[in-house]
């Protein structure tokens, strides 16, 4: 019996389905080459994140990704309490992540003799060559110590699952829209050395840059306590996405990498404003704070 | 292992997955319109795949599976994103506003809002049965199940679009 003859079928037969279904379907005449090129730059794109983000997890072999849940965390959650946000943001801007907590804000070479407690005076373990997955911090850890470095008002949701122990996507929106933030806290010998380099030339935007954007820019520094730091405002993707990328390798052989968008990224990207949340030297604040750890 | 990409494979591969791309992309529009109810959605879906095709083309391609990829990942992508944003559903009243013009707008509109009214892997089936012309096994590899279960979803989903369209019959089958 086919579906065709079904009890019930009435006069409506799967060959009428067929072919209203073709019909409807022949009527369809979307714009084939726009849809072409516009593939052609979510795949560069692609491309280029993938070595950026999926690099960090190279060299550790991690298996344990997906039994890293974070069960029981609220996906839409409250605005920051402004109690935790006041005992870490005394000198903050508007966006406040500058100077986040006392154990933050290095400095740089120029501001020397300021060290961070539980850094300074300890010893370096040098570079690390290997880390088991379960010495890095979880999603979870890393959600808790985010948030705790974030101002007031702003609302984490929708973190990605897809990320392993030592990294963290999720979306940010501090009232002005949302955005992307991924942040990865891994071994140095996990990147190559190149990630803190500034190229020359620097980076030419791929689509059209949001009015009002910020230039493309590049600062490599040393900060007072050995560590290297790279942020840039990255180019344009086609879709008119970019953001801030800041990589802090530390002398302890940790990298801390934060990249911040002006949209969301979940399965195409979404830019609705022309700058990332936020400055760069409060992003910076954020990356550079020793709670970020292996 | 990384993704081999046309990059990495010169220009032989780029033209070959320009020419796939831009022969193949209307038809897999057409199924993910049907899928998805939405043009722009569609479009998205579509972009989604052939990025992905892109980045694994050489791969793909040795494999002579392309066709099969692009429907597999076309396929996960909407069942992804229907897991996302379920709750978040279009009620079919307000399918008119994404849908473009067209010469049989009305049975359009009529169709793809029963076809939404499906449940999404019930409206993958039957779309890759009737629009892409699949067999019950190749739906079953695309959508990594069993031919027991995609012709189990495949007879429940024409069951019900018959149900919700029999009262537009005169209309539809009158043109």
């Amino acid at each position: 019996m086919t579906d065709a003859d079904a009890p019930g079928a009435g006069l409506v037969t799967e060959s009428d389905i067929a072919d209203l279904l073709e019909r409807v379907a022949q009527d369809l005449d979307p714009a084939v080459g726009l849809i072409v090129a516009k593939a052609e730059q979510m795949s560069r794109r692609m491309r280029l994140r993938r070595r950026a983000w999926i690099a960090a997890g190279c060299g550790l072999a991690i298996a344990a990704a997906a039994g890293v849940g974070l069960a029981g965390i609220s996906l839409a959650r409250p605005p920051l309490t402004p109690a935790v946000a006041a005992g870490s943001h005394g000198a903050a801007g508007s966006h406040g992540a500058a100077g986040s907590q006392g154990t933050a804000g290095r400095g740089t070479a120029s501001a020397a003799g300021w060290h961070p407690p539980g850094r300074a005076g300890g010893k370096s373990r040098g570079p690390l060559t290997a880390v088991s997955p379960a010495a890095l911090m979880t999603r979870q850890q890393m959600l808790v110590t985010l948030r705790r470095l974030l101002p007031a008002g702003g609302i984490l949701s929708d973190p990605q699952t897809s990320t392993g122990p030592g990294s963290l996507e999720i979306d940010y929106n501090d009232g002005k829209g949302a955005v992307d933030l991924r942040i990865s806290v891994m071994p140095t010998a996990a990147y190559s050395e190149q990630v803190v380099d500034c190229p020359r030339p620097l980076w030419t935007d791929e689509g059209p840059r949001p009015a009002f954007a910020l230039p493309v820019s590049c600062t490599r520094r040393m900060l007072a306590d050995g560590s290297i730091e790279r942020d840039a405002v990255m180019y344009a993707d086609g879709s008119g996405f970019y953001g801030y990328d800041i990589y802090d390798r530390r002398p302890a052989g940790i990298t801390v990498f934060i990249q911040v968008g002006n949209g969301t990224d979940h399965t195409v990207p979404q830019v609705d404003r022309a700058r990332p949340p936020g400055s760069m030297a409060e992003w910076r604040a954020v990356a550079e704070n020793a709670a970020w750890r292996l | 292992m990384p993704e081999q990409g046309v990059s990495d494979g010169g220009t032989d591969a780029r033209a070959e997955y320009c020419e796939f791309a831009t022969a193949r992309a209307k038809q897999l529009f057409r199924v993910a319109f049907l899928m998805c109810g939405d043009w722009h959605e569609a479009e998205d879906l579509v972009q989604i795949t052939l990025a992905k095709l892109f980045v694994a083309w050489n791969r793909v391609r040795r494999q002579d599976s392309v066709e099969a990829y692009a429907r597999k990942v076309m396929v996960n992508a909407f069942l992804s994103q229907r897991r996302l944003r379920r709750s978040s559903e279009l009620p079919t009243g307000d399918l008119a506003e994404s849908i473009s013009p067209g010469v049989d707008a009305d049975l359009r509109l009529t169709l793809v809002a029963a076809l939404q009214q499906l449940p999404p892997r019930s409206r993958a089936v039957v779309v890759l049965r009737y629009v892409d012309d699949h067999s019950i096994e190749s739906v079953a590899g695309l959508m990594g199940t069993t031919p027991a279960a995609v012709k189990s979803l495949n007879t429940r989903g024409l069951a019900q679009l018959r149900e919700l369209l029999v009262g537009e019959q005169q209309e539809l089958f009158q043109r």
